[in-house]
């Protein structure tokens, strides 16, 4: 079997395992059974797509940094490995497993239904600077999705249906309080990406910043943040509106990362 | 064969300067087998194996040579505004609830200032 359908397999068993671990959540906050399946499902996926990563990384001689394909399955490894991280360390961040999963499934499917083409590595992205760049960039996504998860396990508390079946989940003016930490560390990381962004934009491309769609969208969400993070801190807002600056603040880092660098023409798109 | 282009225009290099093709004469310089040939726009020669013609000047590869002093300033000014933030939001940073304990629940939650 040559290396093309072996890392396309492994990444498929663990599109298989987050899907488990999705169920696993589910499951345990509504009927409380199958407790601690969930890091288990999760961590056989991420270790599945690491090594899909990695053989296909080793194949054509450069990591998941351009087309859709690698963007996402690069994100499905990073988003599940900061969420494994949040969902070992910080118990409160558990519940957001029945949010998160379901986002990263829409990724994963994502991934299965977009060309796995390979990609030839652009002299301007052979920097130390684009890794710097890139995990800033992974960080903020990351810590976001879990606010998003905290975020959505309050609404989900504040629905009448889901209210009768919800069964384990912590209360909500701690999961916005743990949500807001998040979000003030993903605001650290979100500057960071800029300022690396910059920096390496002005070697590769002998300018900074030149206000093309990515670097437009991505200032648009570092302003959302900023301003949201200044609300929450400013007028300690109630844990439901609080989630829905956060649902905003993801939807912009979203489209930012997913959809403006496909659909623009400009440079930074990764073309050059 | 080599080949090369002389400029018939003076130059002035204190200053930016663009090639026109259209307003822009230049001289085409061959080197065919050790004997040189000079070609006008317009000028044809007939070489071993085929026929030079110099039709026109349509393309050159320009450079344009940059320099900011105040640039690593900025990056440094940045790097300040980026620690300055993170000291901002240290102390909320500083009461994220990682606990081991499922029991704990409750005793982070707060406001963030």
């Amino acid at each position: 079997m040559s290396h093309v359908p072996l890392e396309l397999a492994l990444i498929w068993f663990g599109v298989l395992a987050y899907a488990a671990s999705t169920f696993a959540a589910w499951r345990e906050l509504i009927a409380r059974h199958g407790r601690g399946a969930v890091l288990p499902w999760l961590a056989v996926g991420l270790v599945c797509i690491g090594l899909g990563i990695g053989l296909r990384w080793q194949r054509i001689g450069h990591g998941p940094f351009l087309n859709m394909f690698e963007i996402l399955i690069s994100n499905l490894f990073s988003l599940g490995l900061v969420f494994a991280v949040a969902y070992w360390r910080m118990p409160a961040a558990r519940a957001a497993a029945v949010v998160v999963m379901p986002i990263l499934m829409v990724l994963a499917l994502w991934a299965l239904a977009v060309d796995p083409v390979d990609t030839h590595l652009p002299a301007t992205y052979q920097t130390p600077l684009l890794w710097l760049h890139v995990a800033a960039g992974k960080l903020f996504l990351g810590l976001c999705l879990i606010a998003v998860g905290l975020g959505g396990v309050i609404c989900l508390q504040r629905s009448r249906i889901m209210q009768s079946i919800i069964h384990a989940s912590p209360p909500a003016p701690l999961l916005d309080a743990l949500a807001w930490r998040l979000m003030m560390l993903a605001l650290l990381f979100q500057t960071s990406m800029l300022v690396v962004g910059a920096w390496w934009a002005q070697g590769a491309w002998g300018r900074y910043w030149a206000w093309d769609a990515l670097e437009t969208w991505a200032f648009a969400t570092w302003v959302a943040l900023a301003v949201a993070v200044h609300l929450r801190r400013s007028y300690n807002t109630a844990p439901i509106g609080g989630a829905a600056m956060i649902f905003v603040v993801f939807i912009l880092a979203f489209l930012t990362f997913f959809g403006v660098p496909f659909i623009s023409s400009a440079p930074h798109k990764g073309a050059v | 064969l080599r080949f090369w282009l002389h400029l018939d225009v003076p130059r002035n290099d204190e200053r930016g300067w663009v090639l026109n093709s259209k307003a822009v004469r230049g001289t085409l310089i061959l080197d065919v087998e050790g004997r040189r040939l000079e070609l006008k726009l317009g000028q044809s020669v007939r070489l071993p194996g085929g026929e030079l013609d110099f039709a026109e000047l349509r393309a050159w590869m320009g450079y344009k040579i940059y320099f900011d002093p105040t640039l690593p300033w900025l990056l440094f000014v940045a790097a300040i505004g980026l620690l300055g933030l993170g000291w901002h939001l240290w102390q909320p940073l500083g009461r994220l609830p990682v606990v081991k304990s499922d029991q704990n629940h409750g005793q982070s939650a707060g406001a963030l200032t």
